[in-house]
């Protein structure tokens, strides 16, 4: 991983942040023109320098990086706020939007770059491995930045390893960490990776394909997407999933999401990078 | 003898300093005529494949031969380092055949492609490929023109030189 941080970051502020941080823990670097850097290592914010401040050319320099000099060809990636680097890193921008025809048509003047970095961390939980040891449907429910691309990555491991066919719904490639092919984060023996393809078309078309077991989804938003899942469970497949949230009663007050939660047997809150809060059992209460 | 000998190097240094002149207008036009065929392939990669830059430059260099393509070439590699700095696009692309406005224009053109959302990079290179047009048949009729009579001349020049020697 730390080879496509190196070639991402500009020099100065890759050594900078070798002298100050361990690479292997680093979850996020956030690039604003004009203002400091920020880096996270493990969840937890710092400023890289006091006097370091972000330079347009800074932020210029990754985007030619994380876009091969050729920042059209992202476009749609760019309408969606990210762009996938190499390893399953993802850059969320921001900047102005053109609206042609009363549509975005394109983002100009990036401005901020947030890169997240994927982590594989073993978990040492044994609730983690009891629910892995029992799977049935499973939300994992966090605030932003609290790990829960992480214990998924985790579990869709476990789980394949098991022998569970798992197909791997990995729209931005932050996941798998796939590129040009090759699975860069290993997620187990038995799982089918599905890159770059938009979740909601993947649902229908990988799930009569792959016959998976399991479908694991990253993020899941919006009443289209819990549609899909909520076909994908009446057909036997069982749904691991996360959802940006702190907490599962405003879920559950949630028309969408409630029905959702009529067919999910595991709540798992996380407080921190692989810290399990707790494990509600929705049969239990 | 000694005069015909001098006569005959005169003739040849005339003959070819004029056919130099004309090379360079030659030179000249086949390099905006190579940018404006760049140009086109840019624009339809980016349209329909999308394809990055790189691969874009490598098909053309695959399809096409002339000057441009030697430019491209490097111009692919220092895009594969992330090296595309403004010195060593004019590194690349100061091609010495070109008046130093054309120079300028096509060493602007290749520093902001790439940077651009995909709306402007598409209304850069349409822009592009208007003012490269221009230039391109302004160099042709240069080519037609001047560089025809610099070769003639130098040829004429030669062997009127020869004559007077001899």
């Amino acid at each position: 991983m730390e080879e496509f941080i190196e070639r991402l970051l500009p020099v100065s502020i890759f050594n900078e942040l070798v002298s100050k941080c361990d690479i292997s823990r680093l979850t996020e670097i956030r690039l604003r023109a004009q203002k400091p850097l920020y880096f996270a290592e493990n969840g937890r914010y710092q400023k890289l320098l006091p006097e370091y401040i972000v330079s347009d050319q800074d932020i210029k320099s990754v985007l030619a990086v994380a876009t091969k000099s050729s920042l059209y060809a992202y476009n749609s990636s760019i309408l969606d706020g990210f762009i996938s680097y190499d390893g399953g890193i993802r850059i969320g921008i921001s900047g102005e939007g053109v609206i042609k025809n009363g549509n975005l048509s394109s983002i100009k003047n990036i401005t901020s770059l947030c890169i997240r970095i994927p982590h594989y961390i073993d978990i040492k939980d044994v609730r983690i491995n009891e629910l892995i040891n029992h799977f049935d449907n499973t939300l994992i429910l966090s605030r932003p930045g609290l790990g829960k691309t992480t214990l998924l990555r985790y579990m869709i491991r476990h789980l394949s390893d098991e022998g569970f066919n798992i197909l791997v719904l990995d729209e931005r490639g932050e996941l798998s960490g796939m590129s040009m092919g090759k699975e860069n984060i290993n997620l187990g023996e038995c799982s089918d990776t599905v890159l770059g393809i938009p979740k909601l078309q993947a649902y229908a078309s990988q799930v009569r394909s792959m016959r998976p077991d399991i479908i694991a989804s990253d993020e899941i938003f919006g009443e289209k997407e819990v549609e899909c899942i909520l076909d994908c469970i009446r057909c036997g497949v069982k749904i691991l999933a996360t959802v940006h949230s702190g907490d599962p009663e405003i879920l559950k007050k949630n028309s969408i999401y409630n029905k959702l939660l009529q067919y999910v047997r595991y709540i798992v809150l996380i407080k921190g990078i692989g810290n399990i809060d707790k494990i509600i059992d929705l049969r239990r209460g | 003898m000694l005069d015909l000998i001098l006569g005959g190097m005169l003739c040849f240094i005339s003959t070819y300093i004029g056919i130099t002149g004309k090379l360079y207008y030659d030179k000249r036009y086949r390099f905006l005529k190579d940018f404006v065929a760049f140009l086109q392939d840019l624009k339809d990669n980016m349209v329909y494949s999308k394809d990055n830059l790189i691969s874009i430059a490598d098909k053309f260099v695959q399809q096409n031969k002339g000057d441009i393509c030697k430019a491209l070439v490097l111009y692919k590699e220092i895009l594969a380092k992330g090296e595309n700095t403004e010195k060593n696009i004019k590194d690349i692309f100061d091609y010495k055949y070109l008046k130093k406005g054309e120079r300028a224009f096509v060493n602007e053109f290749f520093l902001t492609l790439g940077t651009l959302d995909y709306d402007n990079q598409i209304a850069k290179v349409n822009l592009t490929m208007v003012q490269a047009e221009k230039l391109r048949d302004k160099a042709e009729k240069d080519s037609k023109t001047t560089g025809a009579v610099l070769s003639k001349l130098g040829l004429l020049a030669g062997i009127a030189i020869m004559l007077i020697m001899a």
